[in-house]
């Protein structure tokens, strides 16, 4: 008996031998597939189509845009939860992704004199978000809170969570309301609004802007059901039509719209998806809106009713300024 | 009979456990004394990243599989739900004996879209891996067809499905009798849409014979 199991491999020549084959027959397939020669790119994820997330993420992200504008820089505390993807292109927004609850807390050891955004989603605050509301609350911290109410535990599968009012094996019991749960750990400012919608720009402004001193918490929730969960659990969504080019210029005709293209790099939605282009050559894709990969949330037509193109804008006045003519010709 | 090991590569959403999930069950109805384990990531993949899975079938006796994931260079199927992720896990094919099954769809990630990175033509990636697997690779533009005939991307998995089991019969299955019927039993788990994805399926164990 060889006392160790390298005397064995070096006695047993025959053990030896296969191990030299298969390590040569490893390294020549190695070699083989080295010369393949093509690099694709990294492919991150993205927020599904239909994503309230989406809508939380954008238009922080242009409150922030406009605060950086002015010398101001906004810190945001990421959590546990889809919303952390929000670190990833195209947003690059949430500052910190560590643990269930961690958002809110890490800010208590930060600079004491700015204004701190934090997100957090609704099984994340039943979990043990709401500790940290109150302890600044009670602490006169000020952290602006963005709590975003999906109705479910998007992550890991649409398990019910301690608000949704299902018990985990799928019975009925009684319904949280967040609102005044938030309004019951002392917090005096508490908003709520839609996050796919174009006024959630204004309210998420508002809960920045908040005097500081006499509303040192702010919250808002932005309430909107997971897309993937809606069919799953039978939960509520609002559905409007997506974006089409208005066909008003030369390029919006043949469907190679500006404001496609500023859409599919700004939102990441995956219904957006590049094609040959019809203007150009054949090298150069357009992105395009992929009408079967779409789930009609209506977000992207929102964002382009919120920032129209220059056309749009020209247009825009000149009808206004002939419905005028009108009404005056009428008189 | 032998060990058969198969790898899947897609995007995350495109149906890539459900498909998998039917040549499981197709596998078990053909022969009750065979053993299929395999795995799938989880959690990232709904969100339209990168994501693989693995099967391993045994055959009835050595019943044990002793694990569920491959090792590089060992798949003998692999199927690729699109282009781009089919080149990216390369490194569980053999370049001898691999058969490669792809889509030749592309889905720009989102660094291409923002404008970070260039995307890779079709013809390019399409030609390199023709060049690389000879006859063993079989590209063919499921995404396209199904939305040609059907009106919706989601049917292209069940002309892969169609392909993959022609293509599973003709080299191991020659003996058993029924097999495109037991095929058929597989996708009646999805429960929904069974009418178009038989169709779906037809077209695809139809392409490869009109091919040969």
């Amino acid at each position: 008996m060889p006392a160790s199991l390298g005397e064995y491999f070096h006695k047993k020549s025959d053990v030896r031998s296969k191990f030299e084959n298969r390590l040569a027959e490893l390294l020549a397939y190695q070699n083989n597939l080295s010369q393949f020669g093509i690099k694709v790119p990294d492919r991150t994820p993205i927020f599904c189509a239909g994503c309230p997330h989406r809508g939380t993420l954008y238009w922080l992200k242009k409150v922030v845009e406009e605060k950086l504008r002015y010398g101001v820089q906004i810190p945001i505390l990421g959590d546990i939860g889809c919303y952390g993807i929000g670190f990833m292109p195209p947003f690059r927004l949430v500052d910190t992704f560590i643990a269930m609850g961690q958002g809110g807390s890490l800010s208590f050891g930060m600079n004491e004199r700015d204004r701190f955004v934090t997100i957090v989603g609704d099984s994340t605050l039943i979990h043990s978000g709401m500790n940290a509301i109150r302890s600044a609350v009670a602490n006169k911290h000020k952290i602006a809170y963005i709590i975003a109410d999906n109705k479910t535990v998007g992550m890991t599968g649409h398990q019910p969570n301690l608000i949704t009012g299902s018990t985990i094996s799928g019975g009925e019991v009684e319904q949280m309301n967040l609102e005044s749960l938030v309004r019951s750990l002392g917090v005096r400012y508490v908003d709520k609004g839609d996050p796919l919608k174009r006024e959630f720009c204004n309210k998420t402004n508002n809960i920045i802007e908040r005097d500081m001193t006499e509303y040192p918490v702010a919250v808002l929730i932005a309430d909107r059901a997971c897309a993937l969960a809606v069919k799953k659990l039978g939960l509520e969504y609002e559905k409007a039509p997506p974006f089409h080019a208005c066909g008003i210029c030369a390029y919006g005709q043949i469907g190679n719209c500006h404001q496609l293209e500023n859409l599919s790099k700004t939102i990441g939605c995956p219904a957006f998806t590049l094609e040959e282009s019809l203007l150009f050559s054949k090298d150069k894709l357009e992105p395009q809106l992929d009408e079967s990969r779409c789930f009609e949330c209506g977000f992207c037509n929102e964002v382009v009713e919120a920032y129209p193109c220059g056309i749009q804008k020209r247009l825009s006045k000149k009808i206004k300024s002939a419905l005028d003519g009108l009404e005056v010709y009428k008189q | 009979m032998r060990n058969i090991n198969i790898y899947f590569a897609g995007v995350g959403g495109e149906g890539l456990m459900l498909l998998k999930e039917w040549i499981a069950n197709f596998i078990i109805n053909l022969d009750k004394a065979m053993r299929i384990e395999g795995c799938e990531k989880h959690g990232l993949a709904q969100r339209g990243g990168s994501t693989d899975a693995c099967s391993r079938v045994l055959p009835g006796n050595d019943k044990k599989v002793w694990s569920p994931t491959l090792p590089w260079y060992s798949a003998d199927y692999y199927i690729g739900l699109e282009l781009q992720e089919t080149v990216r896990n390369l490194k569980y094919s053999n370049p001898n004996k691999t058969i490669i099954i792809t889509d030749l769809n592309i889905l720009p990630p989102m660094l291409v879209l923002g404008g970070d990175e260039k995307l890779p033509t079709k013809l390019c990636l399409e030609k390199r891996l023709r060049d690389f697997y000879k006859e063993r690779f079989i590209g063919l533009e499921a995404t396209k067809l199904a939305k040609e005939s059907f009106g919706h991307h989601r049917y292209s998995n069940a002309i892969l499905y169609g392909v993959f089991i022609y293509k599973l019969i003709q080299t191991e299955f020659k003996t058993i009798n029924n097999k495109k019927e037991i095929a058929l039993d597989a996708i009646l788990i999805s429960g929904k849409d069974i009418e178009n994805n038989t169709k779906a399926f037809e077209m695809g164990y139809n392409y490869l014979q009109a091919k040969i």
